[in-house]
C-alpha cells in the first residue's frame, strides 16, 4: 500500500486558515494555522473550549460544516494534497488511511446495528471482503482492543455495552485498517476517571502495534502531557506554542500556556497553602478583529507593541517555538494571584449535618435501582467534604436528598438539630435558608427569562426575608459585591453572561439567605480551567468568610483534594473511605480510592505512578454485588470472604476509616507495590 | 472582607454587549420579526391571513350585493357581468356571499382555539410538573380522545347538544384541550427538569408560581407555535362541520355551507362550489404557511 | 419484548374503555326519551314506559352502561330501531367497505409520502426540499371536502372520466381507480403532508446524528449510508405517525363518503346520527375507535422490531 514508508503519515499542515460563515459575515476561526505530523508521532493539540481545535480535526478529516470556508492554506497528506481530493478519492481515504474516534461514544454508534456489522462494514468496503470474512477480521479486531469476549461483544446492539466498550469498540472501527493517521478528538471527555485511564492505556497499547500518526485534541493539559510527544496550543484560532510536550509543560515560553498551566490545582495543593492562579478576562469573541497579539488584553506583561502588532512564531529553543515579542520574559512571570492569606474559620467540633442510614432507591418498571444504599455521614460546621465517585455512584442522588429535591426513601437526616428528612417544600423555612446548592450547569441553573437582579431579589425575598425595594436593592449590592459581580450585569438576562459570570449569580442566590451549608454539585465542570480557577477561589474565599459548610461533588480528585477538609469516596451507592482529605489520599485506602488516584493523568512528565487497572465494568444500580460491592472489580480481592461477606469499617486512625476486609497494617504494606493484574474472571 | 477584594478577579467585558433588560427585549423582539419577515412562507401566509381578517371585518363595506338577497330572475348565473362569480340557485350573489363567509369561520375558529389554548395550557402545565396520578389519567383521556377522529367526536356531540356555533366553539375547544395539553406538557416536562426549577423549589417557591412565573415564561415559543397550527385546523373542522350540516344553517354565507348547498348544482352551476371552495383553501394554506414560519423561527 | 407487548396491550384496552365511556356518556346527552323518540307523539305515555321498560332505558346509568358494554362485547349490537336491522352485519358491511376505501388511499400514499420526505431531507435546503416541504404544508391544511368538490367539478362533471358518486368497487382493477381514486385523493393529499413531513424532520435528525458522521468517516458510499445508517433510524418517529394517521383517516372519511355517497361507516356514522339511531352511531363509533387502536398496535409493534433498544426492555 505504501510507496515510500517514510512518509506515509506525514500530515503537513501549513498556513491553514478557516472561517465560518454567519449569515453575510465570515468569522475567523482559525488563522494561520501550521504544524506537521511525524509518521508514527503522537501530536497533541490543546485549548479552551472555543480555540478551534475541533476544527483542525476536521480539518484534518476534510469534514468540516457545510458553512465553514477555507480561505487559504494547504493539508498534506502522505504527499497527497487532502483539500484538492475529490469526493471519491476522500472516500477511499476515510475509514482507511485515515481514521477518526471521538467524544460521546454513545452516540458515535448506530442504535439499530448490531456493534459486529459495523466494524464488519469497514473491511466489506476497504478490503472487498465478503460477510463472513469481514465478520471474522472484526472479531479478530475486538480481541486486539482488549475486549474478551468478543464473539459475544460482536452480536450486541450498542445501548447494550459499557461506555468504556462502546469506546473499544470506536477504537476498533478506527484500526481495523491500519490507518496512517488517526485522529483523536477529545475520546476519554465525559468517560469516568478509571474508564479514561482504561481507554488511554489502550492507545499506549495500540501505538505499539500500530505506527499510526496520531493528533490528540484535548483540553486536559495532563492527558496530552502524557501521550503526545509533542503538543501545540491553541488560543482563538492560532497555535500560539509549541514544542515537545515535556519541554513545552516544563518551560512554557507563552504566557497563555503558563497561566492555563498554573490555574489547574494539581494532586497535592491544598486551598490553605497555595491559591489558585486564573486567567483574568474571557476569550475573545469569534471574529473579533485584533491588530496585535490575540492574548494581549488578558497578559500580565502586555505592552504597547503586543497590541499594535502581531507577534510572529519565534524559536525558543530546538523544535520550540512560542508567539509572543517576550518569550524570554515568561519564565519570569510571578503567580497574578496572592497566597491564601485569609484566615480560615477553623472547622468546629460541631456536627451540623448528620446523615443516618441514608437509603434512596428508584422504581424502573418493576427493577428497583438503588442509588444509596445507606450512607452514614457527619459534616461539621466549617466544613468542606468533598464526594468523589463516578457516575452512577449516587452521589448526585446522595446529594438531592440531603436538599430535599427528591425524597428520601430511609434513613435520617437532621441539620443544625431540624430534622430535614423531607422534600424542600415541606422543611421549615429556616431550614431551607440555611441549606442551599449550586448545580453544575449554570446555563441551566438560571431562568433565561428573569434578570439577574429579579433572579436575585426573589431569593433575597424568601431565603432572607428581606422585602422593599431599597432594602433589597441593597442587600443585592452587598451580595453582588461578594461574589464579584458589577451593577452593570444585574440588569440583563443570564444568556449575556459569561459561563463564569452565571455560575456567580447561582452562587449569590444560594448565598442570599446566610446558609449554613452549601452543596456544590460540579460547580465547575461546565467551565473552562481558567474559569474554574476564579470560581473555586471565589467558594474558597466565601467559605472561609462565613464559617460555611461544603458538600462538594466532583469527579475531579485534585479539585476536590483543593477544596475539602475531609472527603467520603462512594462506590455503588455506598461510601467506601471516608475521613480526613491528607489521610483518604494516602496509603493505607480503600482499593477503589486507590485506583481511582491512579488514574489521574499528570502533566508531570517525569513522574509516572503504576495504573491500577479495574477488571469488568460497573455492575448495574439494580443489582449490586454481594458481600462487597467492589469485589467484582477489585485488584486486591482476597477470594470468598469478598463475595459473601459485607467487609467491616477499617478505623485507621481517628480521622480515617474504609470498608474492606484487609486491615490497615496489611493494605499499608499491599499497597507499597501495585496490586497483580486480575485475570478476567468475572462474567460481565 | 477588605482583603478578598479585587485580590484576583478582573471582570473584564463579557463577549456580547451589555443590555439592560427592557433594550434587551426590545432588541430580541425586532430580531424575531427581522426572522419572520426574511421567512417567504411566513409573509405570504401572513399577507393571505391579513386580507381574509380585513375581509371578515369590513366585508359589509365592500360587498357589491347584499350576500342574504334572493333575486328569483338572476338563479344560477355564470360568472361574470355584475355578478363576478356568478349567482346561486336562489339568486345570491356568490361573490359576496364569499367575501361575507370569512367572518363566521373566522369568528368560531379563533374562539375555539382559545378557549382550547387556556384550557390545554392550564392542563399541561399541571400534568407536566406534578406528574403522578393526575397525569396517568389525563395522558389515557388523551389517547382515547385521539382515537376517536375530531370529527366523529363532534358529529356524536353536536348530533346530541344541537348544532348552534356556540356548540361548535365548544365542542372544538373541548377537544382541543387534551391535545394542545399534551404539547404544553411535553415541553414543561423538558423545562421542569432544568436547575433553575430545582434552584425555586430550594427556596421555597409554591408549585403555582414556579409553573406561572418559572416555566411558563420559558415555553411560549411552542405555545404559539400550537395556537397557530390548532387555529388552522380549527377552521378546518368548522368548516367541515358547516359542510356536513353539523354547523350554520342557510341563508348564512358560511363557506362550508355554501358548498354543501352547491353540491346538488355541480353539474350546472361549477361556481356554486368552486369559489368558496378556493377562498377556503386559501385561507386555510395561509393560516399554515404562517404556523410553520414561526415555528422555524421559535425553534432556532 | 414479550413485556414491552403486553404494556402496550394493556394500554389499548384502557383506552377502548374509555373511548366507551365518552362514547355511552355522549349519547346520554340525547334529548328526550328513547321510548318517545321511537314511537313518536301520538303514542301513549304507557306504551313509551313499556318500552323504555323492555329497552331498560329506566335503569339507572352505570347497570344501562354495563349491559350495553357486555352486550356489544358478546356480539349482541342490537337493532337499528329507526332501519329497523340487525345493526351487527350493517356496520360490519360498512367497515368493509371504508376498509378498502382507506386500505386504497395508503397503499398508493404512504410508500410515496415517506420516499418524498427522505427526498426533501437529502436535498435539505434545496428546491426539491422547498417544493416537497410547501407542498406538504399547503396539503395538509385543505379540507377533504373542498378538495372533494374541485376534482368533482373537474373530473367528474367537467371532463367525465370518473363517476360523481363512487361505489363499492367489482374485481376489475380498473374499477377500483375509476370508483376509488377520486374519493381517496382528498385523503392522500392530507396524509401526504404529514407522513412526508415526519419522514423529512426524521431523516435531516438522522442525517445529523453522530452515528451518521461515524459512518460517513468510515468512508462508506453516500447511497450505502443513507439507506442502511439513515433512513432506517428515521422511519422510527415516522411510524408512530402514520399510525396516528389512520385515526384522521376515518375522519376523513366520513366526509368523503358523504360527499362521494359511498357506502362506508363514515357515512352510516353521520346518517345515523342525524338520524338519532343512538344503537347503529354507538356501534360505528366503538368500531373506529377499535380499528385507530388495532392499527397503532401495530404499529407499536413494527416499532419494537426496528428498534433494538425497545426489544430487550
Amino acid at each position: 500500500m505504501s510507496v515510500a514508508p517514510v512518509q506515509t503519515g506525514a500530515v503537513e499542515i501549513d498556513g491553514l486558515t478557516v472561517s465560518y460563515r454567519r449569515r453575510s459575515a465570515l468569522l475567523r476561526v482559525l488563522t494561520d494555522v501550521s504544524f506537521t505530523i511525524k509518521p508514527g508521532e503522537a501530536y497533541g493539540l490543546v485549548g479552551e473550549s472555543g480555540c478551534g481545535k475541533t476544527t483542525v480535526a476536521m480539518s484534518l478529516m476534510r469534514y468540516l460544516p457545510s458553512n465553514a470556508v477555507v480561505e487559504s492554506g494547504s493539508i498534506t497528506f502522505g504527499g497527497d494534497d487532502l483539500l484538492a481530493a475529490n469526493d471519491r478519492t476522500l472516500r477511499s481515504w476515510r475509514g482507511n488511511r485515515m481514521a477518526m474516534v471521538y467524544q460521546d461514544p454513545g452516540t458515535a454508534l448506530n442504535p439499530t446495528i448490531r456493534v459486529g456489522a459495523q466494524i464488519a462494514e469497514v473491511y466489506r468496503f476497504h478490503r472487498g471482503m465478503d460477510k463472513r470474512e469481514a465478520t471474522e477480521a472484526a472479531a479478530h479486531m475486538v480481541s486486539t482492543v482488549q475486549i474478551s469476549d468478543a464473539a459475544r461483544v460482536l452480536r450486541r446492539y450498542p445501548h447494550e455495552l459499557s461506555g468504556g466498550q462502546q469506546q473499544r469498540v470506536m477504537f476498533a472501527m478506527a484500526l481495523a485498517t491500519d490507518p496512517d493517521l488517526l485522529v483523536l478528538d477529545e475520546p476519554t471527555t465525559g468517560l469516568d476517571a478509571t474508564v479514561e485511564a482504561e481507554v488511554l492505556d489502550l492507545v499506549e497499547n495500540l501505538r505499539d502495534q500500530f505506527n499510526t500518526s496520531i493528533l490528540f485534541v484535548s483540553h486536559n493539559l495532563g492527558i496530552v502531557a502524557r501521550m503526545c510527544e509533542r503538543v501545540g496550543v491553541l488560543y482563538a484560532g492560532r497555535l500560539i506554542e509549541q514544542g515537545s510536550a515535556s519541554e513545552v509543560f516544563r518551560d512554557p515560553r507563552h504566557p497563555y500556556t503558563l497561566a492555563l498551566l498554573r490555574c489547574v490545582p494539581r494532586l497535592g495543593m491544598r486551598k490553605d497553602t497555595d491559591r489558585l492562579d486564573p486567567i483574568p478576562g474571557s476569550l475573545p469573541p469569534l471574529g473579533a478583529d485584533m491588530p496585535g497579539c490575540v492574548f494581549a488584553d488578558r497578559c500580565p506583561i502586555a505592552r504597547d507593541r503586543c497590541v499594535q502588532s502581531p507577534p510572529e512564531l519565534f524559536p525558543v529553543a530546538d523544535g520550540h517555538t512560542a508567539r509572543c515579542f517576550f518569550h524570554e520574559e515568561v519564565p519570569d512571570i510571578p503567580p497574578m494571584a496572592t497566597a491564601a492569606q485569609e484566615d480560615a474559620a477553623p472547622v468546629a467540633d460541631e456536627v451540623l449535618l448528620q446523615v443516618s442510614e441514608l437509603v434512596k432507591t428508584y422504581k424502573f418498571s418493576g427493577t428497583e435501582v438503588v442509588a444509596v444504599g445507606g450512607v452514614d455521614v457527619e459534616i461539621k460546621r466549617g466544613e468542606v467534604f468533598g464526594l468523589v465517585g463516578e457516575s452512577g455512584s449516587g452521589k448526585t442522588s446522595f446529594a438531592k436528598c440531603i436538599v430535599g429535591l427528591i425524597d428520601v426513601t430511609s434513613g435520617r437526616l437532621s441539620f443544625e438539630g431540624m430534622d430535614v428528612s423531607k422534600l424542600a417544600g415541606k422543611r421549615p423555612g429556616e431550614a431551607r435558608r440555611r441549606l442551599q446548592m449550586v448545580f453544575q450547569n449554570p446555563d441551566n441553573a438560571l431562568n433565561p427569562t428573569h434578570s439577574v437582579r429579579s433572579i436575585l431579589r426573589r431569593s433575597l425575598q424568601l431565603l432572607a426575608g428581606v422585602h422593599g425595594r431599597d432594602t433589597q436593592d441593597e442587600q443585592m449590592a452587598e451580595l453582588a459585591r461578594s461574589v464579584r459581580l458589577e451593577q452593570r450585569h444585574l440588569d440583563v438576562r443570564p444568556a449575556a453572561l459569561s459561563g463564569g459570570l452565571k455560575q456567580r449569580v447561582a452562587i449569590a442566590r444560594s448565598f442570599a439567605g446566610n446558609p449554613a451549608m452549601v452543596l456544590c454539585d460540579e460547580p465547575t465542570s461546565a467551565l473552562d480551567v481558567s474559569v474554574q480557577a476564579a470560581i473555586l477561589n471565589l467558594l474558597v474565599d466565601l467559605q472561609r468568610r462565613q464559617g460555611v459548610s461544603y458538600v462538594f461533588i466532583s469527579h475531579d480528585l485534585a479539585v476536590v483534594r483543593y477544596v475539602a477538609d475531609s472527603i467520603g469516596v462512594m462506590y455503588l451507592g455506598k461510601l467506601v473511605d471516608v475521613g480526613a482529605a491528607e489521610q483518604v489520599f494516602a496509603s493505607p485506602h480503600h482499593p477503589y480510592t486507590e485506583a481511582l488516584l491512579s488514574a489521574i493523568p499528570t502533566f508531570d512528565v517525569e513522574e509516572s505512578r503504576p495504573r491500577i487497572k479495574l477488571s469488568g465494568v460497573l455492575p448495574s444500580a439494580s443489582d449490586v454485588p454481594t458481600g462487597c460491592p467492589f469485589h467484582t472489580r477489585c485488584p486486591r480481592v482476597l477470594g470468598e470472604i469478598c463475595r459473601t461477606e459485607a467487609p467491616p469499617w477499617q478505623e485507621d486512625g481517628a480521622r480515617h476509616r474504609y470498608r474492606c476486609h484487609i486491615p490497615p497494617a496489611e493494605l499499608t504494606e499491599l499497597q507499597k507495590t501495585a496490586p497483580p493484574e486480575r485475570a478476567e474472571d468475572v462474567v460481565a | 472582607m477588605a482583603s478578598v477584594e479585587g485580590s484576583d478577579v478582573q471582570i473584564q467585558p463579557p463577549a456580547a454587549p451589555v443590555l439592560d433588560v427592557r433594550a434587551e427585549r426590545r432588541r430580541r423582539r425586532r430580531e424575531l420579526l427581522r426572522a419572520l419577515v426574511r421567512s417567504k412562507t411566513f409573509v405570504v401566509g401572513a399577507v393571505i391571513l391579513a386580507f381574509w381578517v380585513l375581509d371578515a371585518i369590513f366585508w359589509r363595506a365592500i360587498v357589491p350585493h347584499d350576500p342574504l338577497a334572493v333575486g328569483p330572475v338572476d338563479t344560477l348565473k355564470a360568472p361574470g357581468g355584475a355578478h363576478w362569480f356568478g349567482t346561486d340557485n336562489l339568486g345570491r350573489d356568490v361573490f359576496s356571499r364569499v367575501l361575507a363567509g370569512a367572518a363566521t369561520v373566522l369568528v368560531i375558529a379563533p374562539a375555539a382555539t382559545a378557549l382550547g389554548l387556556v384550557g390545554g395550557t392550564a392542563v399541561g402545565l399541571v400534568t407536566g410538573f406534578y406528574r403522578g396520578w393526575v397525569d396517568d389519567v389525563v395522558s389515557r383521556i388523551v389517547d382515547a380522545f385521539l382515537a376517536l377522529p375530531l370529527i366523529v367526536i363532534a358529529v356524536l356531540v353536536l348530533a346530541s347538544l344541537g348544532r348552534d356555533t356556540r356548540n361548535i366553539v365548544l365542542v372544538i375547544g373541548i377537544i382541543f384541550t387534551p391535545l394542545i395539553g399534551r404539547t404544553v406538557r411535553s415541553a414543561v416536562l423538558v423545562e421542569r427538569e432544568r436547575e433553575y426549577v430545582a434552584a425555586a423549589r430550594l427556596r421555597g417557591e409554591r408549585g403555582i408560581r414556579i409553573m406561572v412565573w418559572e416555566i411558563l415564561p420559558n415555553i411560549t415559543g411552542p405555545i404559539m407555535v400550537e395556537a397557530t397550527v390548532r387555529l388552522a385546523y380549527a377552521i378546518f373542522t368548522a368548516a367541515t362541520l358547516s359542510f356536513l350540516g353539523l354547523g350554520l344553517q342557510d341563508p348564512s354565507p358560511d363557506w362550508g355551507l355554501q358548498i354543501a348547498n352547491g353540491r346538488a348544482y355541480m353539474q350546472v352551476a361549477w361556481w356554486m362550489v368552486i369559489f368558496p371552495a378556493a377562498a377556503l383553501a386559501t385561507l386555510v394554506v395561509g393560516v399554515n404557511l404562517v404556523a410553520d414560519g414561526l415555528k422555524r423561527v421559535v425553534e432556532e | 419484548m414479550s413485556r414491552y407487548i403486553l404494556k402496550r396491550l394493556g394500554l389499548t384496552v384502557i383506552t377502548l374503555v374509555i373511548v366507551s365511556f365518552v362514547v355511552f356518556g355522549a349519547s346520554q346527552l340525547l334529548p328526550g326519551d328513547v321510548g318517545r323518540t321511537i314511537l313518536g307523539p301520538y303514542a301513549s305515555q304507557q306504551q313509551v314506559d313499556e318500552l323504555d321498560h323492555t329497552l331498560g332505558t329506566d335503569k339507572p346509568l352505570p347497570v344501562r352502561y354495563w349491559n350495553w358494554a357486555s352486550d356489544f362485547v358478546r356480539g349482541d349490537w342490537g337493532v337499528s330501531p329507526v332501519q329497523n336491522v340487525e345493526v351487527r352485519p350493517l356496520v360490519l358491511h360498512r367497515l368493509r367497505n371504508s376498509l378498502i376505501l382507506g386500505a386504497f388511499a395508503m397503499v398508493l400514499i404512504v410508500p410515496f409520502s415517506i420516499f418524498m420526505g427522505v427526498m426533501a431531507a437529502l436535498n435539505y435546503g434545496k428546491t426539491l426540499d422547498r417544493v416537497i416541504s410547501i407542498t406538504g404544508l399547503s396539503f395538509i391544511a385543505l379540507p377533504e371536502f373542498v378538495v372533494g368538490v374541485i376534482l368533482i367539478v373537474i373530473f367528474a362533471v367537467q371532463l367525465g372520466w370518473f363517476p360523481t358518486s363512487s361505489q363499492v368497487p367489482g374485481s376489475d382493477p380498473v374499477d377500483w381507480f375509476r370508483q376509488l381514486l377520486l374519493p381517496a385523493i382528498p385523503m392522500m393529499f392530507v396524509l401526504f403532508g404529514y407522513i412526508a413531513r415526519m419522514a423529512r424532520a426524521g431523516t435531516v435528525d438522522a442525517l445529523q446524528a453522530n452515528y451518521t458522521r461515524t459512518a460517513i468517516l468510515k468512508g462508506l458510499p453516500r447511497r450505502y449510508v443513507v439507506w442502511r445508517h439513515v433512513v432506517r433510524n428515521a422511519m422510527l418517529p415516522t411510524i408512530t405517525v402514520v399510525s396516528v394517521q389512520v385515526g384522521y383517516l376515518v375522519g376523513g372519511l366520513v366526509v368523503v363518503e358523504t360527499l362521494f355517497a359511498y357506502p362506508g361507516i363514515g357515512q352510516l356514522t353521520l346518517e345515523s346520527a342525524n338520524g338519532h339511531d343512538l344503537q347503529t352511531l354507538e356501534a360505528c363509533v366503538l368500531m373506529i375507535a377499535i380499528i385507530y387502536c388495532v392499527a397503532n398496535f401495530i404499529a407499536d409493534l413494527a416499532y419494537g422490531i426496528l428498534n433494538p433498544r425497545v426489544r430487550v426492555a
